[in-house]
């Protein structure tokens, strides 16, 4: 959607303009399932959240303006802020693994990682076994499709800050997944 | 000491340069992993597992969400957005006067000019619909009483279901989900003003209410095998707002005559507890997005709204 659409969408729909704001739901709907789904595992729960990201949205969005951060930036700090909502509700769940938790076994020589196909909930578990703000660059960067200047927007930070959380992200998920491989 | 950092800093700078422009290569296939890695013989060691681990993160299968919640939440959005305008409207009764005389002046300016009459039978594919509209927004402003906009409500619904099976029968798709929407929506304001009344104003207006969601009913149920596939979810949700809408004003109808039966009762009874809709909506009370697994909406005192912001306006306070 360019620029001047979005912006167009976005005015009607804080003027409550009921088909600008579904136009805004049908295009920003994926992405915040996706985001959702990666953060916490279920197809259940990143239903149950999506649909509250947007309710919330609908609520905020007359407060919402163009000078502060880009509209996905605000549409997916909503969505981070009530994923935090659901862990601290959800207690069984240990969320945060710190990187040097994650460091993999020690292997003799190179090991090379087959890009086979992983399924959606493995590549999840990998993820979430990543700090927060390298999950959210991972999520952002390789399953919704943002810019780094778009996440930069979102996680408050430089887009060479983004780089080295792509950087060590992938660090960790390649030992991570070799790690998984070698107890196969 | 800083010199070794700052070398350490200039490599990870490097790396990461490299890693970022390889992705981007990758991902939009103009290179291979093997021919990205040939460029950069330096950082070979430490660029290829990252571009690995990249490659699996690329090659997961999209998860998506189903477009029967898609649909199901759109629609409790949309429901969502139409209420609180309503209540907004409400609160600018102190300024009523002013818009009654300005709505006077108007429609007499649209009479005089005969747009009125031609409007009449606008439909809302029409260049008039949005006058015949404009019309009975004047009608409400000029309507002195909560019974007198009560039943001018009902008049529109009516008239909503009347347009609704024209737009049905020229397949408007987008027209027949709008149409739909302002059913449910002219509806639950007469509810609304109802609520306010009471002795035989409310007795006539609830046996009203309860004709007009049979009818709507009725008719939703007949046009929808005729409407065009992507209006249904539209339609199924009028039937089922609709059918609750009905139940309601038959159960507060009931309740007032038998009040009237016996005059030492002072207080209403307790409602009934409400039963879920036969597996029309998927989750709660018609409050699509929260199961009952999860039930973390109003925890806290927090976002009870939000998280019932689906919920069906014609329910939400006894009448």
């Amino acid at each position: 959607m360019d620029e001047e659409k979005l912006r167009e969408l976005v005015e009607r729909a804080k003027n409550r303009d009921v088909e600008a704001f579904g136009s805004l739901y049908d295009f920003y709907v994926s992405g915040i399932y996706r985001y959702t789904y990666y953060r916490v595992g279920s197809k259940e729960d990143a239903e149950d959240l999506t649909e509250e990201v947007f309710l919330k949205a609908l609520e905020a969005i007359g407060r919402f303006t163009w000078r502060e951060v880009p509209f996905s930036a605000w549409l997916y700090r909503i969505a981070r802020n009530t994923v935090v909502d659901h862990f601290r509700r959800e207690t069984r769940r240990v969320q945060v693994v710190l990187e040097e938790d994650v460091m993999a076994p020690e292997t003799t020589g190179p090991v090379e990682l087959v890009a086979a196909k992983l399924s959606q909930e493995e590549v999840q578990r990998a993820i979430s076994r990543l700090t927060d703000d390298q999950q959210q660059v991972v999520i952002l960067k390789f399953f919704v499709g943002l810019s780094n200047s778009d996440i930069a927007n979102f996680i408050g930070k430089t887009e060479g800050a983004v780089k080295a959380l792509q950087h060590r992200a992938l660090e960790s998920l390649s030992k991570i997944l070799r790690g998984s491989q070698g107890d196969e | 000491m800083n010199k070794d950092f700052d070398e350490k800093e200039l490599k990870d700078k490097k790396l990461e340069d490299a890693l970022e422009e390889c992705l981007d290569l990758v991902r939009t296939n103009k290179e291979t992993v093997q021919d990205c890695l040939s460029r950069y013989p330096n950082l070979r060691e430490k660029l290829e597992p990252l571009l690995r681990a990249a490659v699996i993160l690329q090659a997961t299968p999209s998860v998506e969400p189903s477009p029967e919640f898609r649909v199901r939440t759109r629609q409790a959005l949309i429901e969502k957005v139409s209420v609180p305008a309503a209540v907004a409207a409400r609160r600018l009764r102190p300024r009523r006067l002013l818009m009654q005389l300005v709505a006077a002046a108007l429609i007499f300016l649209l009479i005089v000019g005969g747009i009125a009459a031609a409007s009449t039978s606008a439909l809302p594919t029409s260049p008039l619909y949005p006058v015949k509209l404009g019309i009975e927004k004047v009608q409400l402003a000029l309507a002195t009483s909560d019974a007198a906009r009560a039943n001018l409500r009902i008049r529109f619904a009516e008239r909503r279901l009347d347009e609704l099976q024209e737009m049905v029968k020229l397949k408007e798709s987008r027209a027949i989900q709008r149409i739909a929407n302002a059913i449910n929506k002219e509806t639950g304001e007469a509810f609304e003003e109802t609520r306010n009344l009471s002795g035989t104003d409310k007795d006539v207006l609830l046996d009203k209410l309860v004709n007009l969601t049979e009818r709507q009913q009725a008719v939703l149920q007949r046009v929808y095998d005729k409407a065009p596939e992507e209006a249904k979810a539209a339609l199924l949700h009028a039937q089922e707002v609709s059918r609750r809408g009905h139940e309601r004003a038959a159960e507060a109808l009931r309740g007032i005559r038998e009040r009237k039966i016996k005059p030492e009762e002072k207080f209403p009874a307790k409602p009934p507890v409400k039963r879920s809709p036969p597996g029309q909506l998927k989750k709660g009370e018609g409050t699509p997005g929260k199961s009952s697994k999860s039930g973390h909406g109003s925890e806290n005192g927090r976002g009870t709204e939000n998280s019932q912001g689906s919920r069906n306006f014609l329910d939400q306070k006894p009448l």
